[in-house]
């Protein structure tokens, strides 16, 4: 049997359907009409190849899966592959996209044909950012996404968009070249850019340190980590619906793949060294961002902020490098996908309807959008983490990985849980309930078919997810066993060699 | 034992030969009262006589072979360099033909120009003598003063004619100087000679360093790295934009060759001296043309501090003295040469009313007034700043991957660290194309030669990515050939 | 029969020292009926306050003015809740946000940093005055600089 090329078929449609909306001709309705349905259509195309994958995994082995190599560039091979980290975030890019695709359908009115190329193209260089097993080519991807985020936020943003479009273009680039020096200088020291290969060759403690740094610099940008977490806020609110659910949904994750793909298994004593101050940076994310989303006016700065605030445990779960830990921020990250992704989605359909982000705007929507209200309250509460949501899983493991390495900072981090449950009870009580002021709020129709079709799929997904985690995490537990099990015993042979040397 | 083997100098000859051929029936058409189309014929036909000199230069071994007593050289970098010269030539005179006729100034002196601008770069590079090194420097810069300035009705043209000439006379003195240094202290000006004698010396004598210094500050010049660099934003702002173009494709191409050879050769034993220099003139340009860049209105000014940056990573690759720096410089070069043909195949397009429109500012909106032209220039200037997948990240990538492999840290971060900075200009023009409001459109259309230019130049900084080792192969092999003698 | 122990098997465990439900059958008789006792008596006075003696509740009231207002605002609890937390808060987000995010790390990072650069491109266009012989001394200057460098390095 040939090997079919799962992962690049994935990696490349979009950019097929990218070529087939450049083909489109005639007058400027069709043209839209068109564009709108080929993008949709591939993207569902990917999200098929994606279940396929998901399905065809195999969840019992830590080897890398459905792997492709080719030559490429001298030491540099294109070599892709998944295990069970980074195949569910392919599968939640795939997830995500078709969804952002349909937000966008009304929404985006002008240069309809060009939104929906730069979306595809979006989507191509996600998968192939968690697809990628070299680092080179990992570091095209994930530098390549800057490209169409940069033109989707400057294009259909807001008023402040050239602003938001900078800081964040020019913040993210500035934490990857250093990443790309670090990959470059572990290419010198180990002769080749090949994941696999790095993570059995670790190199010397000092050295160790300086690339750790490096790669921190990129991945905390992304993720994002206090205090460089100050272009999320801007980059979300400017962002139209569909950028800023794609940016919170897959976009950060990215900054956690990385940790998980280079600073733990390449850099363990490194990971070690650091890693009370990135639990320490974790707790500061946690609560100062969740207290600054207690009194935010935007309803998207709010989601950004908690956003934020989110990912704060996501790095405390990694770098506790325990089981509970890493599998749950690796949960958390998904369910994070899912939920901020469809609060977003969310805020858009209000959005759309008054055009307006802010709270004070809103008010009694309980009594003329119902349903909208139902759905909203679940998205609110699972990111709350209320336990039968998604939320609760991640955030629970989280904190008892946390809480085998420091009593203080699960301590810590659990009152970051309070808070979230502040804010965005908060928010809802506001925009959902109160008193019904304005006029127009009042008029506002409830969720239409194309709403629910992108809002329903979340909520079973959460719910579902929420009470069965099993999905996931029978995937996940084997890849994250072997990445810990590494991790350990380099750690205890670099003990050992250190003591031996210290005893001579 | 030398016998008198002309065959390596056959593509110089011939180029000679043709210009001098189309000068006289130039002139005759021209007195027949038909200028402008004399311009046109001796332009294509120039262009015609490129191609054949580079099918020539194919033809010819480029097994390293040093003829005339020592002066002239060619061997594979020799020829690889020698190929892109002729490309950058043939292709700058193809984007020039519609403009000269557009501004005015269609003369048969135009193609000529370039042709000898040319000869004196590919004499450049083969340059195994001091003194075969100044001719072909003089050469070709006689004749781009002559360039700069050939809008004589423009009084800026002219100001950038005089200005380029003036301090173009000053780097020519330090160079000299630096030669008659180098010949006082050596005994020689043969290349071969020098290095002899450098290698068996103990001690560097100070003459030497400070003859180093002279000849280096000269060639800085040419290649427009700070401090030596001033000329080159007023030039590349007041030429014509098509000799701004030439400016910018070819012959910073031939002096880093030029420059490559004198350091491995030559000066070879010196190479901690040379590394310092070079290392601090590299951090220099890159931070000028990072920064200056930000402010700046005009968009040829923006091209001239971008070259100054692109110098800057250039430089790199010698700083850090390694094969690999050397054949990353050479691919980065052929990248930045690229990518700057199809950029100026751009900026030549921006006529409105019959006149050329060179400020950012006249780019507003252009993603809904001309698409294409917006997209393709948005693709350049993404590529220039160096984000993958487009070519101009590779162009960095090889750079860094030298720098680094060398173990130059410093210079690689603060490298990083200018291209970010540089990347705000970059993007400022997508800026103004993509976010601004639509001004009004560009007219006129595409001249074919621009379009296949354009087209090229998109196809290469999309499809590097596929295929980036057929370069790779090619520039290694032309740089092993340095570092084998 | 419901069985806990079957029911949560490992989930919940009780140590036999901590087992709780068990030791609550075990308490004395009269801590079993208390609940029951309390309960009659406070229907009974406020059957004693509301149905049978309707003025007693304001002459109670006058009489304990200062603990009929802790009992009525529920101890102020809400009051403290408010003051303690909610208003901390608010306050510490207000800071956070406005001094920390905007006034500190906006303006010393990201913005800052655009700020001195526009401020350095400003600076170096200015060496670009148009006049030769400026830029021919910077080239002397430049050259000067290196040769310096070199001597400096030979002294030293």
């Amino acid at each position: 049997m040939i090997e079919f090329p799962l992962l690049s078929v994935m990696t490349f449609l979009p950019l097929a359907g990218v070529f087939l909306i450049l083909m489109i001709r005639g007058d400027r309705e069709d043209v839209e009409r068109n564009s709108r349905h080929v993008a949709l259509f591939t993207s569902f195309f990917v999200l098929a190849f994606a279940i396929f994958m998901y399905l065809r995994f195999d969840p019992s082995t830590a080897d890398f899966q459905f792997v492709e190599k080719h030559k490429w560039l001298p030491g540099i091979a294109y070599h892709m592959g998944v295990d069970g980290i980074s195949m569910l975030f392919v599968l939640l890019a795939a997830f995500l996209t078709p969804i952002c695709i349909v937000a966008a359908w009304d929404s985006i009115k002008t240069r309809v044909k060009e939104f929906m190329i730069a979306f595809l193209v979006l989507e191509s260089f996600m998968i192939g950012t968690f697809c990628a097993l070299d680092a080179v080519l990992f570091y095209v991807f994930f530098e390549g996404v800057l490209l169409p985020m940069f033109l989707i936020i400057g294009i259909w943003g807001g008023p402040r968009r050239v602003y938001a479009s900078y800081k964040f273009f020019l913040y993210t680039l500035l934490g990857s070249v250093l990443m790309l020096l670090a990959l470059l200088t572990l290419y010198a020291q180990v002769g080749s850019t090949d994941i696999p290969t790095l993570m059995a060759s670790p190199v010397a403690r000092d050295m160790q340190l300086w690339l750790w740094l490096a790669f921190f610099a990129s991945f905390a940008v992304k993720m994002p980590m206090w205090p460089v977490h100050t272009w999320l806020p801007d980059a979300h609110v400017e962002a139209p619906t569909a950028g800023s659910v794609i940016l919170a949904g897959v976009l950060l994750k990215m900054g956690g793949y990385g940790f998980l793909r280079f600073s733990l298994p390449m850099f363990p004593e490194a990971t070690l060294y650091f890693a009370p101050m990135v639990y320490w940076l974790s707790i500061i994310a946690i609560i100062y961002t969740s207290l600054v989303a207690l009194v935010q006016e935007d309803m998207k700065k709010l989601i950004a902020y908690s956003s934020v605030a989110h990912m704060g445990f996501v790095t405390l779960g990694i770098f506790s490098a325990t089981t509970q830990g890493v599998e749950g921020a690796i949960f958390q990250m998904l369910s994070h996908g899912l939920i901020s992704g469809a609060l977003f989605l969310c805020v858009g359909v209000v959005y759309d309807r008054l055009h307006t982000r802010e709270i004070s705007r809103y008010g009694g929507l309980v009594n003329n959008m119902p349903r909208y209200a139902t759905i909203f309250m679940v998205f609110m509460l699972a990111s709350v983490g209320l336990p039968g949501t998604s939320g609760f899983v991640g955030e629970f493991l989280v904190l008892l990985g946390a809480f085998q390495v420091s009593t203080i900072v699960a301590a810590f981090a659990a009152t970051g849980v309070i808070l979230g449950a502040a804010y965005m009870l908060l928010l809802y009580r506001r925009v959902i309930f109160g008193p019904q002021e304005n006029e127009d709020t009042f008029k506002m129709p409830d969720l239409n078919a194309r709403e629910y079709g992108m809002l329903v799929p979340l909520v079973i997904l959460v719910l579902w997810l929420g009470i069965n985690p099993a999905p996931i995490m029978d995937k996940i537990s084997v890849s994250v066993d072997h990445l810990l099990t590494n991790y350990n015993a380099h750690i205890e042979s670099a003990q050992a060699i250190q003591a031996e040397g210290g005893g001579k | 034992m030398i016998g008198f083997n002309l065959i390596p100098l056959l593509p110089e000859i011939f180029l000679a030969l043709t210009g001098m051929g189309l000068l006289i029936v130039g002139l005759n058409i021209t007195k027949e009262g038909r200028g402008k189309e004399a311009a046109e014929i001796v332009s294509w036909t120039s262009c015609a006589s490129y191609a054949l000199a580079f099918v020539v230069l194919l033809g010819i071994s480029w097994q390293p072979q040093i003829v005339l007593n020592g002066m002239f050289k060619l061997d594979q970098f020799a020829g690889f360099v020698k190929l892109l010269i002729l490309l950058g030539m043939m292709t700058s005179l193809a984007l020039s033909v519609r403009f000269i006729k557009d501004e005015g100034f269609a003369r048969i002196e135009y193609p000529i120009l370039i042709t000898f601008a040319g000869i004196g770069m590919m004499i450049m590079v083969s340059a195994s003598n001091l003194l075969t090194l100044y001719m072909g420097l003089e050469l070709q810069s006689l004749s781009l003063y002559v360039l700069a300035s050939f809008n004589r009705n423009s009084l800026r043209s002219s100001e950038a004619g005089i200005k380029y000439f003036l301090l173009g006379a000053l780097s020519s003195g330090l160079l000299l100087f630096g030669i008659s240094l180098i010949y006082g202290f050596t005994g020689s000006i043969d290349y071969g000679a020098i290095q002899a004698t450098l290698m068996v010396l103990q001690d560097i004598p100070f003459g030497v360093t400070f003859g180093l210094v002279f000849m280096l500050a000269g060639l800085a010049f040419k290649v427009s790295a700070v401090p030596f660099h001033m000329w080159t934003p007023d030039v590349y702002q007041g030429a014509p934009t098509s000799v701004t173009a030439f400016f910018a494709l070819v012959p910073k191409l031939a002096a880093m060759a030029l420059l490559t050879r004198l350091l491995f050769e030559p000066f070879s034993a010196l190479s901690e001296q040379w590394g310092q220099i070079i290392y601090f003139i590299s951090v220099a340009s890159m931070m000028v043309g990072a920064f200056a860049a930000i402010g700046q209105e005009n968009i040829k000014r923006l091209m001239a501090y971008s070259s100054i940056g692109n110098m800057g990573y250039a430089l790199i690759g010698l700083a850090v003295g390694t094969q690999m720096g050397v054949s990353a410089l050479l691919i980065y070069l052929l990248i930045y040469m690229v990518m700057t043909a199809g950029t100026f195949a751009i900026i030549m397009s921006m006529r409105r009313d019959g006149r050329a429109y060179e400020n950012i500012s006249d780019l507003s909106g252009m993603s809904q007034t001309n698409p294409v032209l917006a997209y393709c220039l948005a693709i350049l200037m993404f590529s220039m700043s160096g984000i993958p997948p487009l070519a101009g990240f590779f162009g960095k990538l090889f750079i860094f991957e030298a720098a680094v492999a060398g173990e130059f840290y410093v210079l690689a971060v603060l490298g990083v660290l200018s291209s970010v900075v540089a990347a705000y200009y970059y993007l400022r023009i997508v800026k103004v194309m993509f976010f601004d409001e639509a001004g009004d459109a560009f007219e006129g259309g595409l001249p074919f030669a621009r379009r296949l230019i354009l087209c090229l130049s998109i196809v290469f900084v999309l499809g590097f990515i596929l295929k980036p080792g057929v370069f790779i192969a090619s520039t290694q092999g032309a740089v092993a050939a340095l570092f084998a003698g | 029969m419901w069985n806990r122990t079957a029911f949560w098997g490992d989930a919940l465990v009780v140590r036999a020292e901590n087992d709780t439900l068990k030791a609550a059958h075990n308490v004395p008789e009269w801590v079993k009926l208390l609940p029951l006792i309390v309960g009659l008596l406070g229907i009974a006075t406020a059957y004693l306050f509301y149905m049978f003696k309707p003025g007693l509740p304001g002459r109670f009231k006058a009489a304990f003015r200062a603990l009929h207002t802790l009992f009525y605002n529920k101890w102020f609890f809400d009051e403290i809740y408010d003051r303690l937390f909610v208003r901390t808060a608010r306050c510490a987000g207000m800071i956070f946000w406005k001094r920390g995010d905007q006034n500190t790390i906006d303006r010393f990072g990201p913005d800052g940093a655009a700020k001195q650069s526009q401020k350095l491109s400003h600076l170096l266009s200015k060496f670009q005055s148009g006049y030769v012989f400026q830029y021919a001394f910077m080239m002397i200057i430049g050259l000067v600089a290196i040769i310096s460098w070199f001597v400096f390095r030979a002294g030293a």
